[in-house]
């Protein structure tokens, strides 16, 4: 099972070539995936497929997201979704 | 990513589940992601396949230059039930999504249970809905452009809020986000995609969906509209002429039900589904 680091790592390599652009800007903790990394809404959906099949897991990505938006964080932070990820996988 | 190509578009879609059959249609401008960010996909999907689709020119689908009309979008949503063997379906629309729900209700009653649908306005009612040019959520979109030097009129236009923002400069990208928050302004950052298409025309077109049409519509419907709605002399309407129609309000909401209060748009959509696969 991967650990938060591990995790972020990751993302680096999912971002690099992800849902037909390239993003090699920083990707730590506290980066936000709609600010920082110029997500939109869909690209949110693309990503936890993107997850689900580069772990080969079913992630419950809906519920990650579904917290989020419960306790009102209007972004993805990247640290808060490799946590998830790290407890989940 | 799962894509069909069907009906001349490319279209974005997920299905999940096992059971009987709901398809979630979203609404103009939106994306399969208020399934997501209201994870209505992954708690539908525990009782009922759930198959969403992004709408042509929406999300993750192909934008076309047309094909934007509730009466095409219908054949899209039939196309894709076909593709996906999608059978006898409950259709949960939120705004648009409920006239494309309730049109194909109209075209074709044996391929539809029931429809649900959240706080939608109908072309086919405009006489009805005079106020609709002036309708409180566009003022406040208008607002909140204003501010970031992007105009898009006093009445609703969609075809110029795309055109608007198809040249929006990095500047007031930046504006808008400080304004509205990241998640608001990439939203409206991706509506550029639509410029130069019939799309703002053609969905508020009444599409041979008038209102004896929409009254014969005789499948079970829950109509669901926002406490704070501008769109209740529909939902009185609707009440006087469908013979099948149950409606709530939803409680502090005002158009987006699904994302401000999900808690009881949830509750009453798996109400009302499970009522309609019951029959």
């Amino acid at each position: 099972m991967p650990d938060t680091n591990e995790i972020i790592s990751d993302f680096r390599i999912i971002l690099s070539d992800f849902n037909g652009r390239e993003y090699s800007g920083p990707v730590e903790h506290d980066t936000l995936f709609m600010q920082d990394i110029g997500f939109s809404s869909i690209d949110v959906v693309i990503l936890g497929e993107t997850l689900e099949t580069y772990y080969k897991s079913d992630i419950s990505f809906g519920d990650f997201i579904n917290e989020m938006s419960r306790q009102n964080v209007q972004d993805v932070p990247v640290g808060a979704l490799a946590e998830y990820l790290a407890k989940t996988l | 990513m799962p894509f069909l190509e069907t009906n001349g578009c490319r279209f974005y879609y997920q299905q999940k589940g096992k059971g009987d059959d709901v398809v979630l249609i979203h609404a103009f401008t939106s994306s399969t992601a208020i399934w997501l960010f209201t994870n209505t996909i992954d708690r539908l999907a525990k009782k009922y396949r759930v198959t969403a689709y992004d709408l042509r020119g929406h999300g993750s689908s192909e934008v076309t230059p047309a094909g934007y009309r509730s009466d095409e979008m219908a054949l899209d949503f039939f196309e894709i039930n076909r593709e996906l063997d999608v059978g006898r379906c409950v259709v949960v629309g939120h705004s648009f999504g409920g006239v494309i729900g309730m049109h194909a209700a109209f075209l074709d009653p044996d391929a539809i249970k029931g429809v649900i649908f959240s706080d939608t306005y109908f072309p086919g009612l405009k006489s009805i809905e005079p106020n609709m040019g002036q309708s409180e959520p566009w003022a406040e979109l208008r607002a909140q452009l204003h501010k970031s030097d992007i105009e898009i009129g006093p009445t609703v236009d969609f075809g110029k809020l795309f055109e608007s923002v198809k040249g929006m400069t990095s500047g007031q990208k930046a504006d808008l986000t400080k304004n509205m928050g990241a998640m608001s302004a990439n939203w409206i950052a991706t509506l550029g995609r639509l410029a130069g298409t019939n799309a703002g025309e053609a969905a508020f077109k009444e599409s041979g969906f008038g209102m004896d049409q929409i009254a014969a519509v005789a499948c079970p419907v829950l109509a669901l509209y926002d406490e704070y709605s501008p769109f209740h002399q529909t939902r009185e309407f609707l009440e006087a002429r469908l013979v099948n129609i149950k409606s709530e309000i939803v409680s502090k909401a005002k158009h987006l039900a699904p994302l401000q209060n999900t808690h009881q748009f949830l509750k009453l959509v798996e109400g009302g589904i499970a009522e309609m696969h019951s029959l």
